[in-house]
């Protein structure tokens, strides 16, 4: 099927960011934390592949999903700024270059919207399957489905780090704290007006 | 999928908000990456977003025939949305689709998007049907927009005729059993050269008209046999039509109503076609003041005007019928003298009041012929296959000659069991004893 290239991309997302944590780490307890949350995630797509095969009118969460990417980050939140001091089991990742902290959040995230799309993607395949649908059509729309949410995720990475760069680069110009709070301001107000006008 | 987007976009940016603030806590740069992504996803699909806009065209035959297949043409355009299009497209009742199918999703992202859909139906019972409207339901990538109901209305009807068999005056040049009167009940002009059918010598028969040939084949009998010539003029055939409960035995589209439309509409079609009048009426509820007839006429606008009738009529259901001629009827029986033909479906319930019809139809001057249609092998069709052979014949026949006995002698009853016999066997019956 078409839609299985999302599931594909969203656990060598997960894998290739479980293996760049396994190897920043050689504490026991950061390992047993990356080693749960594979077990997790492996679990996760399992019950929700057993799910999709039910009859049932809403479609399947996979939590687990969620849980397996967000322990790590919990792991790395722990192990940087003071916050490391009271955290010592996980320490090995404040060593870790900040570069390399920087490729991994959003490889998790990608991973969890892309699953998350392929979730939705089998749902609506199986739904379609029992309600006389074309399936072949049926896999078209959803493969279409998927590919121009693959291309936002992607897009949503890209641009996230373009964000995380200015936020880097902004202190540099040094417009001083009143006209950064007035563009701060303008930027969230355009935003907010923009976001009730659509979603009223 | 609506709400579980919703549910996952919210925990990305709960899951954001989070980060941010054990960021501010640990005070480190790098995690404020974290916030980026799920945000600009949100924002990214959110002001891509157009105010949904579907349209479709529906492109459809507007006649059809019983038992005709026919593709719908669809085409879906989107302009605005961005999600899933689950689409039901316009079908009507009595029909079933036997290629494609009539649901489908269509997904629109930034572009424009067109779709065209083809399905092929086959039409299962005539009537006059409007074709159902074309449900949508929108389901938007990003759940914060609710998920919409679209229905868009089909203005469009489809006239489902009924299918009928062409009948051949060969099919009916066959030797009757039933002696077929010298002189016409109904009145007739003098006979013509065009050949009808072989029958009996009666005392007072031409002797031209003496068949040699024939009769030196049969000389076992020692019966001479003569040929029956048309007659010039009109005869005049009157249909009458029984809308009672009865016709109404098995589905929707096989029951004995559906079976005698055909019937009539096939012997109109000859009988027309041969320059007769044909009459139609059809019986009535005690409700109802007055129902669709036609008077005997020929010539091929009675047809039209027939299968106009015949295309919407409907059997009632739990509703006594008033068996009895209305005035116009018993006028024209008056003075035409037709051939009458009842098209029923006789059970233990309606009998007694047919019977009583026919003799009243029979006293005005008509002369009667019971189409009697066994609704016992269609009803055993939709029970087990194989029990519509039992219902056959010998059992019908048992069953039946209690009820024919109660019909006045003159009136004569032909039956027709449509599962095992065409239209063809039928209509031969028909035409034998009510002198096509």
């Amino acid at each position: 099927m078409r839609y299985q290239v999302s599931l594909y991309i969203g656990i060598a997302s997960f894998i290739s960011y479980s293996l760049l944590l396994l190897l920043i780490s050689s504490y026991l307890l950061a390992q047993m934390v990356i080693i749960i949350s594979i077990i997790l995630f492996v679990l996760g797509i399992f019950i929700m592949s057993s799910f999709s095969s039910e009859e049932r009118s809403t479609e399947p969460r996979n939590k687990l999903k969620f849980i397996a990417v967000l322990l790590p980050i919990m792991m790395i939140i722990f192990s940087r700024g003071y916050l490391a001091q009271h955290f010592t089991g996980f320490y090995s990742y404040n060593t870790a270059d900040t570069i390399f902290i920087a490729v991994l959040f959003p490889i998790a995230e990608l991973s969890v919207v892309i699953l998350s799309n392929y979730e939705s993607a089998i749902y609506f395949g199986k739904r379609s399957e029992r309600a006389g649908y074309n399936m072949e059509d049926v896999d078209q729309e959803l493969g279409r489905f998927s590919r121009v949410i693959l291309l936002i995720t992607l897009l949503s990475v890209a641009l996230g780090y373009v964000s995380f760069l200015a936020v880097l680069t902004l202190p540099t110009f040094d417009i001083g704290l009143i006209p950064a709070l007035i563009i701060f301001f303008a930027v969230i107000i355009i935003l907010m007006r923009n976001t009730i006008s659509k979603t009223s | 999928m609506i709400k579980e987007w919703s549910k996952q976009l919210i925990t990305l940016v709960l899951l954001a908000a989070v980060i941010a603030a054990i960021a501010i806590i640990a005070t480190e740069k790098t995690l404020i990456l974290g916030i980026f992504f799920p945000i600009i996803f949100v924002l990214i699909i959110l002001y891509t977003v157009k105010d949904v806009q579907i349209s479709l065209s529906v492109q459809s035959p507007q006649r059809l025939k019983v038992g005709e297949e026919a593709y719908f043409y669809v085409k879906i355009v989107s302009k605005g949305g961005f999600g899933l299009f689950n689409i039901t497209l316009p079908t009507f009742s009595e029909m079933e689709i036997v290629e494609g199918t009539n649901v489908c999703l269509m997904f629109k992202s930034f572009r424009e998007r067109e779709k065209e859909v083809s399905f092929k139906i086959r039409t299962t019972r005539r009537g006059i049907f409007d074709l159902s409207n074309t449900e949508i339901t929108y389901i938007p990538v990003i759940g914060i927009v609710k998920s919409e109901k679209i229905t868009i209305q089909t203005s469009k009807t489809i006239e489902v005729v009924p299918a009928i068999t062409m009948l051949k005056k060969s099919q009916f040049q066959f030797r009757s059993k039933v002696i077929k009167p010298r002189i016409a009940i109904s009145r007739l002009g003098p006979p013509s050269n065009d050949f009808e059918s072989i029958r009996d010598y009666i005392p007072g028969d031409p002797y031209k008209t003496i068949n040699w040939k024939a009769t030196a084949r049969r000389n076992s009998q020692e019966k001479l046999l003569v040929n029956v010539y048309e007659r010039e003029g009109m005869k005049t055939f009157i249909f009458i039509l029984d809308r009672g409960s009865n016709m109404l035995s098995g589905s929707s589209s096989n029951n004995p109503l559906e079976y005698s439309i055909p019937l009539i509409l096939s012997g109109a079609k000859y009988l027309t076609s041969k320059g007769s009048n044909v009459g139609f009426w059809e019986t009535r509820t005690f409700s109802e003041t007055k129902a669709p007839y036609i008077q005997p006429s020929s010539g091929a606008d009675t047809y039209t005007k027939l299968r106009r009738i015949l295309i919407r009529v409907e059997a009632v259901r739990n509703k006594n019928i008033k068996y009895k001629a209305d005035k116009t009827l018993s006028h024209i029986i008056a003075e035409t003298l037709p051939q009458v033909m009842l098209i029923t479906s006789l059970n233990e319930s309606n009998y007694g009041n047919i019977s009583e019809f026919s003799s009243s139809l029979m006293a005005s001057g008509a002369r009667l012929t019971i189409m009697d249609i066994l609704s016992e092998g269609i009803s055993a069709k939709y029970r087990r296959e194989d029990i519509s052979g039992l219902f056959q014949r010998k059992i019908i026949k048992n069953t039946k000659s209690g009820i024919y006995k109660a019909f006045p002698s003159g009136c004569t009853i032909v039956q027709w069991e449509p599962v095992s016999e065409n239209l063809g066997i039928a209509a031969a019956r028909l035409a034998m004893l009510s002198g096509w």
